[in-house]
């Protein structure tokens, strides 16, 4: 018999957030829609907020680029959504 | 899990058609209807109260029974490459015995805990880089530069997680300072990146089944590196020459002192780009020059100028630059003057990218302003020359090659610790 030593290190719990809870309808209700600037995440969105300025006018979208690139944060942008918004798409992840 | 509602694009076609509006335009739309329904749709049980995730167990042994050593290394390996937890090469087994040789090389206890390694934060603790670095056929006078190697990785300015995941298939770069490079004998010369010297290949063996291993990482499972890492099984590992080097040594620029060892862990991109050199073409050095700032041009990255090149300089080139009266610091600033993008060269979003980076003061005025942003403009490959770094390296004759990445992922470490060597104690 062999015996060896377990060569994974041991990764911490995650603690899960709660979801927020949902909306009953989108209309009149302010969805932000955030560009995460991975690339091509731009033009999609923007495909989007025209879907839903033409299909769904009572919904109001705000369009916000994330600061800096894919993998930086931007807390200014989440207290901003977090005080303003009632709902967020972001997009692209990958 | 339970706590992120996400909606899908296909991924063929919209990495093809994310280049034009009229092809993006049916993916936005057919994803509305499952983004509204992401939205209102009622939050189930799960996804109210979350319930804790299961915490990975792990045994702190492994058993392998068979009918003879050779049958039982066999089985072992075979147990281990099917779990994810070996490179596909044979691996030496991490026995009890094993590890308590290899914990012979540091005076640091076996229960330190190093750092969380990206992406999935599995506990790096000295005993579980021992226990890797025996795996990986090292030997116990390593161990400090291992370890070292592991802070560096682990550093939160280190980011580690795009190193481990990207699609760019990055590879580690780690090169060894001071006096405990030639007391272990890491290649500093020709072949420096090649085959034949066990330090520099099971140095860089045990970082890779660190990684693997403590950040919890497989390809096409979240290692999702297109082609695969250069160097996959060793990364790019060696010494910085620094006998025939004509400047101070690497970590000295950083304020270390000659006779302190370090490792730099940094990350090249897909490719090491040979520029120049050699023994087959006549070249001068300012010849050479000419070719490293072109090639830093071409090989740049649009990511506002957060990227590093590292230049692995022959050591002739080294020196003839020297004779003419070229210090380190003047050869990048001369670089970061003459490596230059012309305007007509960058994309628009890449335009757009550069001007909120002015405006936010990310890019100071002094590096680029918005009045050259126009035909006939050239752009800056860095933000100053301390995103340009050297380290001469190689033999005579020699190449000089360049490395370059875009993002944060480069850290030095002393070495310390060391039993076995009179360096990095």
């Amino acid at each position: 018999m062999m015996t060896v030593l377990n060569p994974r290190g041991k990764p911490p719990g995650i603690p899960l957030v709660p979801m927020a809870p949902r909306l009953d309808s989108l209309d009149e209700k302010t969805v932000y829609i955030v560009d995460s600037r991975f690339v091509g995440g731009y033009s999609l969105l923007q495909e989007m907020v025209g879907w839903f300025a033409k299909n769904m006018p009572k919904v109001k979208t705000v369009f916000r680029e994330k600061t800096g690139s894919y993998f930086d944060d931007d807390p200014t942008l989440w207290a901003e959504i977090k005080e303003k918004g009632d709902a967020m798409i972001m997009a692209i992840g990958h | 899990m339970p706590s992120l509602r996400t909606v899908t694009v296909p991924a063929d076609p919209y990495y093809k058609v994310r280049v034009s509006v009229e092809g993006l335009r049916p993916l936005a739309a057919g994803a509305i209807d499952a983004i509204i329904s992401a939205l209102t749709r009622p939050l189930t049980q799960d996804e109210e109260k979350p319930k804790p995730t299961v915490i990975e167990t792990l045994d702190r042994t492994i058993e392998v029974t068979a009918e003879s050593y050779t049958t039982a290394s066999e089985k072992f390996n075979e147990l281990f490459l099917k779990n994810q937890w070996a490179d596909g090469l044979p691996i030496i087994p991490p026995t009890e015995e094993a590890v308590k040789w290899m914990l012979k090389g540091t005076t640091r206890s076996p229960a330190e805990i190093i750092g969380q390694v990206a992406p999935k934060n599995g506990t790096g603790t000295i005993e579980k880089i021992a226990i890797n670095a025996v795996m990986a056929g090292a030997k116990p006078e390593y161990l400090p530069v291992i370890i070292a190697a592991m802070e560096g990785f682990t550093d939160k300015n280190y980011n580690l997680t795009h190193v481990q995941c990207s699609t760019g298939s990055f590879t580690p770069i780690i090169f060894v300072n001071g006096p405990i490079a030639k007391e272990l004998n890491i290649n500093s010369g020709i072949g420096f990146l090649g085959h034949g010297w066990r330090a520099n290949s099971t140095i860089g063996r045990a970082l890779r089944l660190c990684l693997l291993n403590l950040g919890h990482t497989w390809p096409q499972v979240n290692d999702m590196a297109t082609t695969g890492r250069q160097s996959a099984y060793t990364f790019f590992t060696f010494a910085e020459n620094e006998a025939q080097s004509p400047w101070k040594p690497y970590h000295a620029d950083l304020g270390y002192k000659p006779e302190q060892s370090t490792v730099t862990v940094s990350t090249g991109g897909s490719y090491f780009r040979s520029v120049a050199g050699g023994a087959v073409v006549t070249w001068t050095a300012k010849e050479v020059l000419q070719v490293l700032a072109k090639t830093l041009a071409n090989t740049a990255s649009p990511q506002l100028m957060n990227q590093k090149y590292i230049i692995a300089m022959a050591p002739e080139l080294a020196r003839e630059l020297a004779q003419l009266g070229f210090t380190k610091d003047a050869i990048k600033q001369w670089l970061h003057e003459n490596a230059r993008i012309p305007y007509s060269d960058y994309r628009p979003d890449g335009i757009k990218e550069l001007k909120e980076a002015i405006e936010n003061g990310r890019i100071p005025p002094h590096v680029l302003s918005k009045e050259q942003l126009k035909e006939g403009g050239v752009i800056p490959v860095v933000k100053g020359p301390e995103g340009i770094h050297i380290i001469v390296v190689g033999g005579i004759p020699g190449y000089t090659g360049v490395w370059n990445y875009g993002a944060p992922a480069h850290q030095t470490k002393k070495i310390h610790g060391a039993t076995l060597t009179k360096a990095g104690r």
